[in-house]
């Protein structure tokens, strides 16, 4: 090795080298803060809309650190501003990879299943509200997934429709005829609630 | 792009619009806060040892809570990223514990391990109010009146509030709600009666309830009013509303919506600087609320 080459060799070493903390922006406080700030404005949507994807409590835990985690790894590569953008178009991707391998379990109680309390002693109220979830969740569930992700991001998150189609990289008009899909979905299993309420009503 | 009228918007009926908004109250558990301020940790964490010490550290296993081939991808991660944060980990934690409200010492570098320990859980809503409290100009604003009372109101994070209220509130005040329930299906049943029965298909699963949900519904009825007055084009009847409810309630549990709709009635009434004064301070306090996302949209902000 000459010189010359040791000396480039170095310098493509030191050049690749994580450079020292605190040295010139960018560098790890920099990140850190943007970590933060990203899981603060953003953590509770995403794992929301994991949840609303169909993921069970436990699934929707383990789903959104995962997301977290591919933040973390391509942090550098998420343009400032599509921060959002990036976490829901991880969080779907990740819901997919879950649901199919939870496929079964889904077939197998779908509509079948109770909505159950959890039996503790919490307070009426707030069961009325867990109530009101589960059922959204249930007249989510057959809603096929790509239905259902753009619903619930402009139903229940307020996107935009420009912005989901960046999240889920989609053309526009794809966007709204899923959308338009989703609510008629949804519509029509809510008009099967009211109904059974209505006919319950009857009976009393 | 064209936006149809949310379906919250839409139609006035009672149970979807709880359904529809009963998904934006929904919040992490403690549990996955932990783990995220755990991870968080890792972040700035520079060696795998000091990664494996701080998940075990505070009875959160940041490796146990992943199967063992994401473990090892994990691990991968955060050092990869350690390795470039370097010493930073002083620098999250600090962040972390000020963001509750903590101002206790946090631990040098150098013992990494010791402060999962330390660090409690962060729950969004702490993080919320941690984020927003230290502000000083959102402590200022001594502008329009509108921005004054809201910021009265927004004090505690309504989330927080929220929560706390379920958490006290015995059910004997929740019973003693006035008997009109704008919810019709919700009346019906007897007091007692069984409130979860299973049956054979979903929606007869769910079946109306008792007076428990009465004052639920008329919180509801009372921010559905402020919403379709301005929908209606009435921003001043909104405008009236909002404050009629939050007077009224004195923990509302839709508090942040009620401020969006505040918010909107006044860019519906041209009062520009005031809505984007209180739109500000709501991002700040509400940060990755739903809302946040039309505020964006109402000010002309790129979302």
């Amino acid at each position: 090795m000459t010189a010359t080459e040791g000396d480039l060799a170095l310098r493509i070493a030191l050049a690749s080298r994580p450079p020292p903390p605190d040295m010139a922006e960018g560098l790890p406080r920099d990140r850190v803060q943007r970590f933060e700030r990203i899981v603060s404005e953003h953590f509770a949507a995403t794992w929301r809309f994991l949840r609303r994807l169909g993921l069970d409590e436990a699934d929707t835990d383990d789903a959104a650190q995962e997301v977290l985690l591919v933040v973390v790894g391509k942090l550098d590569a998420i343009n400032r501003g599509s921060e959002r953008s990036f976490l829901f178009s991880t969080a779907f991707r990740v819901a997919a990879g879950v649901r199919r391998s939870r496929r079964r379990h889904a077939e197998i109680d779908e509509d079948l299943a109770p909505i159950a309390a959890d039996g503790d002693a919490n307070p009426e109220e707030l069961l009325e509200l867990k109530r009101a979830r589960a059922l959204l969740d249930r007249l989510l569930l057959p809603m096929p997934i790509e239905l259902r992700a753009v619903f619930v991001l402009y139903e229940l998150e307020g996107m935009t429709m420009a912005e989901i189609a960046s999240a889920l990289d989609l053309a526009p008009g794809t966007v709204a005829s899923r959308l338009r899909r989703g609510r008629e979905f949804f519509n029509a299993r809510f008009a099967k609630v009211k109904q059974a309420q209505s006919g319950m009503r009857g009976v009393r | 792009m064209n936006e149809p009228p949310r379906l919250l918007d839409q139609d006035g009926d009672a149970l979807k619009s709880l359904i529809l908004r009963s998904s934006e109250l929904d919040v992490p558990s403690a549990r996955i806060m932990r783990r995220v301020h755990a991870l968080a940790l890792g972040v700035a964490s520079s060696t795998v040892a000091t990664v494996g010490a701080a998940s075990t550290g505070g009875g959160v296993a940041a490796g146990t809570m992943l199967g063992s081939v994401s473990t090892i991808k994990a691990i991968a991660i955060w050092v990869s990223v350690g390795l470039v944060s370097g010493a930073l980990v002083s620098g999250t934690a600090a962040t972390l514990m000020d963001a509750r409200g903590q101002r206790e010492a946090v631990a040098p570098p150098a013992q990494t391990a010791e402060v999962p320990r330390a660090a409690a859980p962060i729950r969004p809503d702490l993080r919320a109010s941690g984020a927003t409290t230290p502000k000083p100009d959102t402590a200022t604003v001594n502008g329009p009146s509108a921005v004054a009372a809201y910021e009265n109101r927004n004090t505690a994070p309504p989330e927080r509030a929220m929560v706390d209220r379920l958490a006290a509130a015995p059910p004997a005040a929740v019973a003693a709600v006035a008997p009109a329930a704008p919810i019709r299906t919700t009346t019906t049943t007897p007091q007692g009666a069984a409130r979860f029965e299973p049956t054979e298909t979903a929606p007869q699963a769910v079946k109306p309830s008792a007076t428990p949900n009465d004052e639920l519904a008329q919180e509801l009825a009372s921010v559905d009013q402020a919403r379709s007055a301005l929908r209606s084009g009435n921003a001043a009847a909104a405008l009236e509303q909002v404050s009629r409810y939050e007077r009224t309630y004195k923990r509302p549990r839709f508090a942040p919506e009620a401020s969006a709709l505040r918010i909107e009635a006044l860019i519906a009434q041209g009062r520009r600087a005031e809505a984007a004064q209180l739109a500000r301070v709501f991002m700040a306090n509400h940060p990755g609320h739903p809302l946040t996302v039309r505020l964006r949209t109402f000010l002309g902000e790129a979302p």
